[in-house]
């Protein structure tokens, strides 16, 4: 099963902050993580479905913190969207005014999340 | 009354292989509506149910409720043939398993009422359903749920066509259904033979 911990540290790979102290701390990334829980449901809100025996309900949208990350909180949607969050968190950082900023990979990565989850692109 | 049943699963897997990008709960929704669709449309969900009695001045019956179905609408009420009796009924839009006799029994009769009822699937559902559907419907309910999902829009699934291809084919195999169980499963309506290049 993945979790949040999963997309976090291949984010933090993506983004060349992998080693302690980080440049961009769980809390911050975390928060982006919720936002691309958010823009999903915007987009998808049938990956939030949970089936019960009378239909299917969408529960409230969780907001997670950085102490899901050592919980090892699972992954909220399927799995093979999995891709799509991480370079959602990967583009929202590099969208960030600092040095170590890529302008043109972070549109790059944010536009694939839209594209992976609705477009089923690679 | 009653028969074996079959998981779902046995449709959602053809149905994530058809519908790339789809999630199980995704899959899983469009094969309960689809279901659903089905056994409206078509009435093709058909049981006998136990012989009832006849009571004399009595005009409202009500059918048991099935264990693993709920009743959609009553086909016909049949007098047993043992004692054949004149009677008309008319069914209530509001009460699918109650239906009222015009005029009532002159006189108690055993088991003087065969029902016959189309069934749909229960409130409380349990992703599981009758063999029949399997056996005979198979395809038609693959297409109806791959024609829901191809015409959703904004998924990586999305296509207009392929949902026009899928549910065309739903909507004859829909009639097809409704044919044979109103010939409750015995003869095709011809004798059509396809020569033996076209086979």
């Amino acid at each position: 099963m993945v979790t949040i911990a999963d997309a976090i540290t291949q984010a933090r790979q993506l983004i060349q902050d992998s080693r302690d102290p980080y440049r961009n701390s769980d809390s911050k990334l975390i928060g982006y993580f919720n936002s691309a829980v958010m823009s999903a449901y915007n987009l998808r809100p049938d990956l939030f479905l949970v089936p019960d025996t009378t239909g299917a309900t969408w529960n409230e949208l969780t907001l997670y913190t950085s102490n899901d990350i050592a919980d090892g909180t699972g992954f909220p949607v399927s799995s093979q969207y999995f891709p799509a969050f991480v370079e959602y968190v990967a583009g929202y950082v590099g969208a960030g005014d600092d040095e170590f900023v890529l302008d043109g990979r972070a549109a790059l990565l944010l536009s694939r999340f839209t594209q992976k989850i609705i477009g089923g692109a690679v | 009354m009653g028969s074996s049943t079959v998981i779902i699963d046995e449709w959602a897997d053809e149905l994530m292989s058809l519908a790339g990008g789809s999630t199980p709960a995704g899959a899983r929704q469009a094969l309960k509506a689809t279901f659903r669709e089905f056994c409206s449309s078509s009435g093709a969900w058909i049981r006998k149910l136990d012989p009832i009695d006849a009571v004399k001045d009595k005009e409202i019956y009500c059918l048991d409720p099935q264990p693993d179905a709920s009743i959609l609408y009553i086909l016909s009420i049949t007098p047993n043939p043992d004692t054949p009796w004149h009677m008309r009924y008319h069914g209530d839009p509001e009460i699918p398993g109650q239906f009222t006799l015009v005029p009532p029994a002159t006189k108690d009769i055993p088991d003087g009422l065969i029902p016959y009822v189309a069934l749909t699937l229960p409130e409380q559902w349990s992703d599981r359903v009758p063999y029949l559907f399997k056996r005979f419907y198979f395809d038609t309910i693959l297409d109806g749920a791959a024609g829901r999902l191809f015409s959703q829009p904004g998924k990586p699934y999305t296509s207009l066509p392929m949902a026009k291809y899928h549910l065309r084919r739903f909507r004859t195999g829909m009639a097809a259904a409704r044919d044979m169980s109103r010939r409750q499963f015995t003869a095709l309506d011809t004798q059509f033979v396809f020569p033996r290049w076209a086979v």
